[in-house]
Parts: C-alpha cells; structure tokens; sequence
C-alpha cells in the first residue's frame, strides 16, 4: 500500500488545478490516473504553418488521415468520431473500461492524460453572479478564482461587448489575438448593426480564449499555424497536461498514470483507495489523508456509487443542448486564403434577451479550414468530383455558429451505475436525456434568433444541425451541492457529504449549467476548493 | 480490376489527372484496410464505373442522391481524402482567389455538370 497526504483522481482542467493549487500549498499530492497519451503522431508534425504544411510536407497523410485511416470516418457513429488522429487518444480505452449505455444520452469521456481538456476549444466564460448563484457556488470565491486561474493558463481576451459574458471581471488577461479575415468582417457588420442587435438581446465580442498572446513560462505565444485541432507545439492553447507535466519537476508532487480508480473507503482517519492497473489488470489499493476526486462528473459518479454500493440509485445530470449551425458569408466568397492564423473561435455571440446576464445563449464563431475539405465534401448532396470543386470555391466564405443553450435539471435527465460482465469493473453506467416540449420550444425559439442575427450580420444559415445530446462535452450536476447532509451531494466547499475526508473538485456539484463554456469555472472551483482542504 | 487501376481510375475523376504509384498504393492499402464489401448491385455498378470516368461520375453523382452511404461512395471518398492530403493534389483542395464572379459562373457550370451527370447516374442505378 503507498501512503500520500492528498491523492487527486483524474489529470483532466479540474485534476491538473486541484493538483497545481495543492503542491503550491506545500501539501504532497499524488495524482492518479489512467493517463492514456499520445506520441506517434506528435513528433512527426512540423513545426510549421497549415498551408506550408500542406503544400510540402509528404507525411501530411499520417497525421492528417492516420496510419490506419481512422481519419477518414465513413460513419460518424458517436460523440468524438470526428477526432482528428493525433487526438483519437483521447477516446482510447474508454468503451471498455468505463462502458455507457444509454438509447438517448451519448457523452464523452476520457482516459488521457489531461483528460478532455487536450481537446479543449480553449473558449473561457466567466460566470454572472446570478449563474454562479443559481450553480450553487460562491460568487465572491469564484471571481477571485477566475484570476488565479487566468494567470496559471494564460487568457487573452478583450473588455469589448462580450466583456460581461466572457471575461467578467478577469483583469489579468492578455491582449486578443488578430482576427482572421472571415470573423474579422462578421464583427465589422456587428458593429454597423449593433444597436438594432442589442435591441434584440445580441451581443457580440472578441470572447476570451485560453491562447497566449505572450510567452508564458515554457509556453509561447501563438505563432498563428492553424494547426490547434492537431498539434501543440508551441503551446500557445493550454492544455491541462502542460500543468501535469510542470508539476513533475515539483518534489512534493507524483503522478501515477496506468490506474482506473474503482472505489474508496474512510478507515481511522484515511481514506482507501482501490485502483486497477489499465496494463495488466492488477489491483492495488493507495491510502491518503484526503481524496479529491476531480475524474470528471461521470466517472466521479461512478466511483462515488460504487463506493457507497448504490448500484440501481439514480443521480441527476446535466449536460447543454448544442447544435450548429454552417452559414454563407457571401462577402467572403474567392478571397484568398490566409497563410498566418488561427482557427480557434475568435468571437462569441451571446443571446441575452432580457438583458440580465442570465439565461444567456453562447455561440462562438468558427471558419472552416483545418480540417479539410473532403468530410466538407461529404456534406453535399453531389457527385465528391463536383463536391470537391463545389467546397474549393466555398469555403472561404464558411462561418460555422456553435450554439450552447443553457441547461436546468429535469425528471428525465439521469444516470445509474448498474450491475454488468464488464470483466474490469464489474458494472455499467447508463443513462437517459430528454429534453421537455417546453425546453425543445425554447431551442426552437433561440434557433430562430440565432438565424435572424446571423442574417443581420451577413451570415446566411445554410442548416441547423442538432447534435445527440451529449454532444456539447459540458456536463455537471450529478452530485449537486446542498445545504443539508444527504447522501450523493456536496456541501458548497465541495466536501462530499457523508464522509469526512473525500472532496469533489469537478462539475458534479453544479445545480445548473449556464450555456457558456463551464471549463473556466470548473478550474477557478476546483481551486477554490483545494486552496481549503 | 486491381486497386492500384482503380486508383488511377478515381484521381482522373476527382482531380482530373491520374495519381502517383506511391498514392495509388495508399489507396490500395487502405481498401486493404477498411475491408469494404460490395453488394452484388454495387459490384456490378462498380465494375461499369471502372470502364471510363463519364460512368464514374454519373454513378457516383446518381448514388449521392439515391444512396448516400452507399459502399461505392465510401470508396471514392477514400480517394478523395488521400489525394487531398498529399503534397502532389493539395493544389485542387486549397481555395485560390478570385472574383466574386468568377465564383459565381463556376458554381453555376459545375452546378449543371452535377445535375446532368446525376440524372444520368440515377438512371444507370435503377436499371441495374
């Protein structure tokens, strides 16, 4: 049995945070996870920008289409099929070790190091009091927090319209990056058109990104390569492995990859912790004097369910209703394409129609390029010769809208850890969503003014896509803070109630999931939550 | 018909020009590898396919709209990744600029080849 003073499960936003906020604490932190990662396809990806990429580099086919073409999905069969195969390691494993099943729920997780957050769209929002508030955390704790983290990972941004939404009160951030030219010109229109949007509840802004536009320590600033959705080499994205690996230099600070946490148990005074080794399926039992538990809210679910033996007990879950939508800015069409910039959403455009920060939809703005024109191709209803030459000459006018509605919790909207053959742990997870009539009316009505808004600023909606729930990667709520003492919830210190030394440093306490990006504020809570224990 | 003739086949149709040995033996390793299996109607669509690209792109066109998923689609969009992500037809991927309306009398041309073709192709896909 190995003996450490805090063990953290999980690597992922809110693991590599809790982990960071404790070790600079002076506390000895062990982390223990799975830690799936990734290096065939890292190091054979040059250091240089998309298109001369492109037009010289003979390898291109390995990264961008796999050695085993698993780049080029035929099928799109779940959430994160359309990985790019030097992030398919995010999804590796998961199927078999944290097997879920469900007919209406289809989430992702994962087993990598750094968890999803090596996929992370980099998008930061900051949370109004009243989200926070109705979320069940403490406003004054988290704005504070919102400040240590955007020093830790780096956030530009910029205090224009979206100021209220994105970076609140942040005041440490870096300057924003250059637009690129098809954004630039959708915020040139905002700006013409602003107060006839305002007066319809849109808000449009430059929204803060988790991209350095100054070196930061061993990270430098971006070199605008394009290439975000497959390489990190210059670290100018954060991704939370980067803070699991500046910790390892720490000597109070271990990481233990190869290891799926089952289940723990308080013993006078420590905590047990049993794990299975991913390799040669082993089991070891760790002991600590406080647990964190930051897996994220599923897999924290299932360690919390096991570990109380409440196989059948079901628990509320949260995730945003996401759709898309690819619009035409024929203002854009034949321009030539840009050598120097990023493809990471550069701008946001908010839906807040009663103007109180609250309730607010949040889509943040993408042009189309990195990720080649040939699944572009597959979209049309044409001949891939005519789908081909069809997408070359639109694609410089694509603008794609990712829509988040905010979410509340609902009778249908729940998982369960069920007995199963599962060799490795002997259960499954399953799970249902469905969303109320009246909640599918309210998407229906935001997706209407999402469509006029989009036209106004020059952007015509081609489609709306609807993607199965799941889809948005955000999800909470599962062990939602309380007030009183009962079972599978946590107080607002995030001490799980019912045990004295096991802490949750993910979203499973949020009582409600506001449609802004929620990564942000997971990390300022998990360091909120690991700057008491 | 081999793989590396059906390569050559499919890069005169998607990009107008035949491709490299080295890209044909790509596609022949991925077909190897994504084990894709024809129907007895796909293979007989697919063998006339192999006879000149004007059948190529009539099927391929007419199954865009008839069966979308169809295994004779995944085959061409195989091809059609691998030439784009090569150095040799990066080129016919790569927006250029041009005048609004040259974009506009391009779309139009490819618009009609598109339909022509694909009334051809649902033609060729019902009577087979």
């Amino acid at each position: 049995m190995q003996d450490f003073d805090y063990i953290v499960v999980g690597s992922g936003a809110t693991g590599a945070i809790a982990a960071k906020t404790l070790v600079e604490r002076g506390k000895n932190v062990a982390v223990l996870d799975a830690g799936i990662w990734e290096e065939k396809y890292r190091n054979i990806i040059p250091d240089q920008d998309w298109l001369t990429i492109r037009k010289t580099d003979t390898n291109q086919h390995r990264y961008f289409l796999g050695d085993n073409f698993e780049g080029v999905v035929w099928e799109e069969s779940r959430v994160g099929s359309q990985l790019t195969p030097p992030r398919n390691y995010l999804k590796q494993s998961v199927e078999e070790l944290m097997p879920f099943v469900s007919e209406t729920f289809f989430p992702f997780e994962s087993l990598a190091k750094g968890g999803l957050g090596g996929g992370w769209g980099t998008g930061c929002f900051a949370f109004s009091t009243a989200e926070l508030e109705k979320c069940g955390l403490n406003p004054t704790e988290i704005k504070k927090a919102y400040n240590q983290v955007s020093e830790l990972i780096g956030i530009s941004g910029q205090h224009d319209d979206s100021g209220p939404y994105s970076l609140g009160e942040i005041e440490n951030a870096q300057a924003p990056i250059s637009m690129e030219k098809s954004i630039a010109k959708v915020y040139s229109n905002y700006q013409k058109q602003k107060a006839a949007l305002n007066k319809d509840g849109f808000f449009m802004g430059r929204s803060a990104i988790a991209l350095l536009t100054q070196d930061l320590d061993d990270r430098q600033s971006c070199k605008k390569y394009d290439m975000e959705f497959w390489a990190d080499k210059d670290k100018s994205a954060y991704r939370s492995w980067m803070t699991i690996d500046s910790l390892k230099a720490k000597p109070n600070f271990d990481y233990l990859p190869g290891w799926l946490v089952l289940s723990f148990q308080e013993v006078d005074g420590w905590v047990n912790i049993t794990a299975r080794n991913i390799s040669d399926n082993s089991e070891q039992t760790f002991r600590c004097r406080q647990l964190v538990l930051a897996a994220g809210v599923l897999s924290t679910a299932r360690i919390v369910l096991r570990s109380g033996n409440q196989m059948g007990i079901k628990l509320p879950v949260l995730c945003n209703p996401y759709s898309y939508m690819p619009t035409m800015q024929l203002a854009m069409l034949g321009n030539e394409p840009e050598q120097f910039k990023t493809g990471i959403g550069q701008a946001a455009l908010f839906h807040d129609p009663n103007k109180t920060n609250f309730d607010v939809a949040q889509s943040a703005l993408f042009s189309y390029r990195q990720l080649l024109l040939f699944k572009l191709a597959k979209e049309t209803p044409l001949g891939f010769a005519f789908g081909r030459q069809t997408m070359k000459l639109l694609q410089s006018a694509f603008v794609i809208a990712g829509i988040h509605h905010p979410e509340v919790q609902g009778p249908d909207k729940w998982i369960k850890l069920e007995k199963s053959d599962n060799p490795l742990t002997g259960d499954t997870l399953t799970g249902e969503y469905l969303l109320s009539e009246k909640e599918k009316e309210r998407m229906d009505w935001r997706e209407t003014q999402y469509r006029k808004a989009l036209r106004t600023l020059g952007c015509f909606p081609l489609k709306t896509i609807r993607t199965p729930q799941g889809g948005s990667i955000h999800y909470a709520g599962t062990l939602p803070f309380s007030d009183s003492d009962k079972s599978n919830s946590l107080s607002v210190d995030g001490k799980l109630n019912g045990y004295k030394n096991v802490w949750v440093a993910d979203g499973s306490g949020f009582s409600y999931l506001p449609a802004k990006g929620l990564t942000l504020t997971l990390m300022a809570n998990a360091a909120n939550v690991c700057s008491k224990i | 018909m081999d793989s590396i003739r059906e390569a050559q086949n499919l890069s005169v149709y998607l990009c107008g020009r035949p491709c490299s040995d080295e890209l044909a033996m790509r596609y022949s390793l991925a077909i190897g590898q994504q084990q894709i299996q024809l129907s007895e109607k796909d293979q007989k669509l697919w063998d006339l396919a192999m006879k000149n690209t004007f059948f190529l792109a009539a099927i391929d066109s007419g199954l865009a709209l008839t069966n979308s998923k169809s295994q004779i689609r995944r085959k061409v969009f195989l091809m059609l990744a691998i030439l784009e992500a090569s150095v040799e037809f990066c080129d016919e991927f790569i927006p250029k600029g041009k005048s609004k309306l040259n974009v506009l009398f391009s779309l139009v041309w490819i618009g009609m080849k598109a339909v022509f073709f694909a009334i051809i192709g649902i033609l060729i896909v019902k009577l087979i």
